[in-house]
């Protein structure tokens, strides 16, 4: 379908054909000035900024002198009579309805086949607030928003280089999300980068809703639990790891910016951390390596504890299991598993409640079955310290809360048939599956795997800045030093 | 990949759960007492916990359960139609042995014990002086919740008062195999106080291999622990007199080291041991002795050093007559002069028992606890 | 095919692991008494020179695995037939250790369960990672030595206080001839099984030398089981260490600090089983790729399965009990792994200068 030189045929093929029984296309017909031109201009009610659009480009039009109208030209000199920052002459039908949907006006003069796109975008956002999934004491309060503009916009300030590039896409034949892959030129490694288009470039779905989509279609080992594409709704957290020579991923319509690689110990490493006290950092980063432990391995070391190797107990304390367990009348391994569960709905419950809601019902839980259920004989005391203590510690590593759910039930099920044994089994089947994953080419477990003092500065501890002169080895390979070696030292 | 993840899964859910016990199913075994019963058989005693009501208000309760077979595995495993439990082994604190076995010789029991992956190496022995040895496990715990458990706390911190030598299993095996030393067993008997009869550990019984052959009393087994270099404290009250003056003197032992130098001349071996000692002052009984002055001090040092020479020396002639070599002197020559040892390895008993020994003791008076001087009473 | 390739780190921390092996809880050297300690050094200074023998071979080859610079060398024909030879050999190992740690499990933790149910598990694992390639191995291992290192310097200072030093005591109190027969035992096994290793890595890292990966693993594999065996008989004394099938274990169980730390045993257990898995992984890659060369295919993926299985069930029929496989492991190991471990190693590197200068002068 062409576009043909009368603007009445024109409209009419927007009308009846391209958005015929669409009630919030607006079509307003006008003349250019004193002239006898007639023109139209087709938007979206609720999409433009209609005072704009009057103020800028109606008005000014409807009262231009003819003399200042070339008709040979018509449409280079409106253009000084239009004062809108961002406009352009198109041809293509599909451009314009593009163009149209994503909030542009389209500007049809009678006697041309052409029309020009007026970016007179105007709809409503929700504000810059305080991201709420991942909160902190110290640093920046923004968070992105569901405008992947201002998104951009919000890393631009923060990274003033020129070197830093967006090269914007769009996916999803039905959605046309636009997506923007952000990089700095000079840090990124050119495989790395390679990969991503290539991935992106390979995704074929009718609509991106989140990016989660992209997430999972552009992930590594899809069958793996573990992520191996970050994400953040933080711009300082992007600027950072675009800093280390990351690429980051943002999708219009979710404040969640995607990074990659991904490997497996961003997953304890938390931007606080490189606004506080190094010392203090590297205590929290210790912590969460132990929390990851404890949320993962209790319940398997408990298990193997008491049904395998009882000799391992301490005899006061196994005294006192033991006669927690009198009259017990469930296995230790179905209890275990059982007060698991019920904890994880509670947790799902409690997420997806309002908060007055979520309140009551972790009220219920812990008193129905905290307090009840040893009183009744259920279950064993020891058993409700397993799991809370369990589930308390699966919070200090956020990024992985869904994954460690499945790693403690695999470690709990080995350890049920072999004792201690089975869970070492357990330990080491893990880490051969983390040590095989890759993310973008890296491995997963890069610089958890080496001993160079070098790679463990930002692993485990958090070294000072001053120390830390250098950016991760494997991801970024160019131009290396993050900061300047002072003299003398 | 996907297949070996199937095949785990199926291996888990396929595979029984052979070794799973649950706490609750067992019977926890704290101590054993061994008995000579009727003809070759023997009377096993086990301390075992029971646990009463249910659930938060549970408590424990220990209780005795007895049964007699041929061979020890075939009691304990009679004991399962009294107790309806498995008993588990790995707690098991004490093993006692009835004076009676033990001079029969004890290895059928540290068989048991060690053959048996249950029990552990560091489960304490002791020989029973009282009649029985289920007698012991029959007496009142005081402190802690059973007689085992308890019996186990008084071997753990005897140090402050060595009156006997505690030893674990694994160094009783240990001296047991090694060659020129003899093993020994602390002993323990009953006392009565009021209703309760309470146990005591005192003195030691030593061993010819595997056989008991004599006793030792306290103060024999203190002098024993200083030659077997044991870090322990220990009192020794002496009485002191000198001009005109006497007071009970205290001395407590705050460090000691032995050392042997074995000399050889015509074929006869001399032990030289000396035993270096640090003491302390504990308690002085009459003011009046000043020990501040360094004659004094050297008189207290002589007096004490005179008094475990004796004990010493007594201790290892009544280790002699039994040709057992508890105090480890046929190592000390193995490690000092392997040549001479391999001539009188073979028949080390017999050359220990007529082996000469010179025995030093030299105590060092290091403080007075906190006064540097008597106290001064003035009216 | 690409050459999988390991750093250097990588290279030594699954030497020492291998070492260590099944090495940290038999009983080794025995012979020698309380000269163990010697007879370990002596065994490992004499690994030295045939470790030379495999880190000149793979520079004189960089870019072959040790099958290939076999075949190369030998030919088609007489290659091969070393090559079977071989592929026999780290076979047999993997299905000796793998039987080792049945033994060790059911021995000393799970006596109700059948051997061959933990040794399955334990083999798929293997199989898990073989299948991943030598990279994954080696990040494994490099991430499991500093478990394997933290858990030696911890055992070895909790054991401190327990340690005594008589059982040393006197130097050589039989002669030299036992602490040679100590040796020639702790070289034949561990030290001199890291033929197998040459066996199974395919190439290293670009600026890495083979020369100091083999040195320095020889000389940490020395230390670890240096420190290892003198704690253990210093804890327990020669006797025992003889007599017991696992000493190690029986050392670690008498550690007690305050009644508090106590019972670690399970410690020596794990550190069985981190070391114990490399060294079956690392057989088990061997004898695949040694098949896959014989067969003269690129890829040796598609043999783990089977070949894992056949290990499973040789480990199986090998021993009737624990007391064969002890003295398997002890007298005849050295007898039967020395043309294997010393003299076929040394006409491989004499065939191999040969070979290469005569390609020079052409």
């Amino acid at each position: 379908m062409k576009l043909s030189k009368s603007i009445e045929k024109n409209l009419e093929i927007f009308q009846q054909k391209i958005f015929h029984d669409d009630d919030v296309i607006r079509y307003r017909r006008f003349t250019l000035g004193n002239t006898q031109i007639k023109c139209g201009i087709i938007f979206i009610d609720s999409m433009i900024d209609k005072d704009y659009l009057g103020e800028n480009v109606i008005s000014p039009l409807t009262r231009c002198k003819s003399e200042s109208i070339h008709l040979r030209e018509i449409y280079p000199s409106i253009e000084n009579i239009i004062a809108v920052e961002s406009l352009r002459i198109s041809k293509g039908l599909e451009q314009m309805i593009e163009g149209i949907l994503y909030g542009d006006a389209l500007l049809l003069i009678d006697g041309t086949d052409l029309g020009m796109i007026l970016s007179v975008k105007g709809w409503e956002y929700r504000s810059i607030s305080e991201p709420t999934s991942e909160s902190v004491v110290r640093g920046s309060r923004e968070g992105f928003t569901e405008s992947i503009i201002i998104n951009i916009s919000l890393l631009r300030r923060k990274i003033q280089d020129s070197r830093l590039k967006f090269k914007m896409q769009e996916l999803g034949r039905r959605t046309k999300t636009k997506i923007a892959i952000c990089y700095i030129e000079d840090l990124v490694s050119p495989q790395i980068l390679q990969e991503v288009f290539e991935r992106i470039n390979k995704i074929d779905i009718d609509g991106i809703l989140e990016s989660g989509y992209i997430e999972e279609l552009i992930k590594d080992s899809p069958l793996s639990p573990f992520k191996t594409v970050g994400h953040t709704e933080r711009p300082d957290i992007l600027a950072g790891k675009i800093l280390e020579g990351r690429v980051g991923i943002l999708c219009d319509g979710t404040p969640f910016v995607l990074t990659v690689p991904f490997i497996f110990m961003e997953g304890f490493q938390s931007n606080e951390d490189y606004y506080r006290n190094w010392a203090l950092a590297s205590l929290d980063r210790m912590l969460r390596y132990v929390g990851f432990f404890i949320t993962t391995s209790t319940p398997a070391i408990y298990l193997s504890l008491i049904t395998y190797h009882q000799e391992m107990i301490p005899t006061p304390l196994l005294l006192s299991i033991s006669a927690a367990r009198e009259g017990i009348p469930f296995p230790t391994i179905f209890e275990l598993i059982v007060l698991g569960l019920v904890f994880e709905i509670l947790r799902e419950g409690g997420v997806r409640l309002p908060s007055p809601i979520g309140q009551a019902l972790s009220i219920v839980g812990a008193i129905v079955l905290g307090d009840a259920a040893v009183t009744a004989n259920f279950v064993s005391a020891p058993m409700i310290i397993v799991i809370a203590l369990t589930g308390i510690s699966s919070f200090v590593i956020p990024q992985f809360l869904g994954v460690v759910i499945l790693i403690r039930l695999a470690f709990v099920l080995f350890a049920s048939v072999l004792g201690l044994y089975g869970f070492v089994f357990a330990v080491i089947g893990l880490f051969i599956h983390l040590m095989s994953i890759r993310s973008f080419g890296i491995p997963y477990m890069t610089e958890l795997s080496s001993y160079k003092l070098e790679d463990v500065k930002d692993t485990v501890i958090r070294a000072p800045w001053w120390w830390m002169q250098r950016r991760p080895k494997l991801i970024t390979k160019k131009n290396r030093p993050k900061r300047k070696r002072i003299e003398g030292k | 990949m996907k297949h070996l993840i199937l095949l785990l899964i199926a291996a888990l859910l396929l595979a029984g759960c052979w070794n799973y016990r649950e706490i609750d199913n067992l019977a926890i075994a704290l101590g054993l007492a061994v008995d000579k019963g009727e003809g070759d058989s023997y009377i096993v005693t086990v301390e075992i916990i029971n646990l009463e009501g249910a659930g938060p208000e549970s408590e424990f309760k220990p209780t005795t359960v007895q049964a007699q077979s041929d061979t020890i595995f075939g009691a304990i495993r009679r004991l399962i139609t009294v107790t309806g439990k498995k008993l588990y082994w790995a707690h098991a604190k004490v093993v006692i042995i009835s004076e009676e076995i033990a001079r029969e010789g004890i290895l059928p029991i540290l068989d048991f014990v060690q053959r048996d992956a249950e029990i552990r190496s560091d489960v304490w022995l002791l020989v029973s002086k009282e009649e029985t040895a289920a007698e012991i496990l029959a007496s009142t715990p005081l402190v802690e919740s059973s007689i085992s458990q308890q019996l186990s706390q008084i071997l753990q911190h005897h140090a402050p008062e060595p009156k006997s030598i505690p030893e674990e299993l694994w160094n009783f095996m240990q001296k047991l195999t090694a060659p020129g030393i003899a093993p020994v067993i602390a002993t323990v008997g009953l006392v009565e106080q009021g209703e309760e009869k309470l146990t005591r550990i005192k003195g030691v019984a030593f061993f010819r291999r595997d056989k008991m052959v004599g006793w030792l009393d306290g103060k024999e087994s203190l002098a024993l622990s200083y030659l077997l270099n044991e870090s322990i404290s220990g009192l020794i009250v002496l009485r002191y007199e000198e001009s005109g003056l006497t007071a009970q003197i205290t001395y407590e032992v705050v460090g000691n080291k032995t050392e042997f130098q074995p000399f050889i001349k015509d074929d006869q071996i001399t032990m030289g041991i000396v035993t270096n000692l640090q003491v302390i002052l504990a308690e002085v009984a009459n003011q009046k002795v000043d020990f501040s002055q360094p004659s004094v001090r050297s008189k207290l040092e002589s007096d004490l050093a005179e008094h475990l020479e004796e004990l010493m020396k007594r201790t290892i002639i009544k280790l002699q007559q039994y040709n057992s070599d508890a105090v480890g002197l046929g190592s000390v020559l193995r490690r000092r002069d392997p040549e001479a040892w391999k001539l009188v390895a073979d028949d080390w008993p017999a050359v220990f028992g007529s082996l000469q020994t010179d025995i030093r003791v030299k105590p060092v008076i290091r403080a007075s606890a906190l006064v540097s001087k008597p106290i001064e009473m003035r009216d | 095919m690409k050459l999988e390739v390991l750093s250097e780190q990588q290279a030594i921390s699954l030497m020492v692991l291998f070492i260590s092996g099944s090495a940290v809880v038999l009983s080794i050297g025995g012979q020698a008494g309380g000269d163990i300690w010697l007879a370990v050094i002596l065994s490992g200074l004499l690994a030295l020179p045939i470790v030379t023998v495999y880190a000149r071979l793979h520079s004189l080859y960089p870019h072959y695995d040790a099958f290939q610079i076999i075949i190369v060398i030998f030919g088609n024909t007489f290659g091969r037939l070393i090559c079977l030879v071989y592929t026999w050999f780290a076979f047999h190992l993997g299905a000796l250790v793998l039987r080792n740690f049945g033994e060790f499990i059911i021995t000393v933790g799970l006596e109700e369960t059948p051997q061959l149910f933990p040794v399955t598990l334990f083999a798929l694992l293997c199989l898990w990672i073989v299948k991943e390639g030598i990279e994954v191995l080696g990040r494994w291992s490099n991430f499991f030595f500093r478990f394997a290192i933290i858990i030696v310097l911890i055992t070895t200072a909790l054991a401190l206080p327990e340690l005594n030093m008589d059982h040393f005591r006197p130097f050589l109190f039989n002669g030299i001839m036992p602490v040679l027969q100590g040796t020639a035992n702790v070289f034949a096994f561990p030290f001199a099984q890291t033929i197998v290793l040459w066996l199974a890595f395919s190439g290293f890292q670009k600026r890495s030398s083979p020369y100091r990966i083999y040195w320095l693993g020889i000389l940490m594999g020395t230390l670890v089981i240096l420190i290892i065996t003198t704690l253990v008989v210093a804890i327990i004394g020669v006797e025992i260490y003889k007599h017991s099938y696992f000493p190690a274990y029986i050392a670690i169980a008498r550690l007690n600090i305050a009644d508090f730390v106590q019972r670690l045993e399970i410690i020596v257990a794990i550190m069985f089983i981190i070391s114990s898995f490399v060294k079956v992984s690392t057989c088990l890659l061997a004898t695949c790729k040694g098949v896959a060369a014989i067969t003269n295919f690129h890829d040796y993926r598609f043999t783990v399965t089977p070949i894992t299985l056949l290990m499973i069930s040789t480990s199986y029929f090998l021993f009737d009990d624990i007391m064969q496989m002890l003295f398997w492991a002890q007298d005849i190991w050295p007898i039967y792994a020395f043309p294997f471990q010393v003299i076929l190693p040394i006409i491989v590197l004499i065939g191999g200068e040969y070979r290469a200068k005569s390609l020079k002068k052409q």
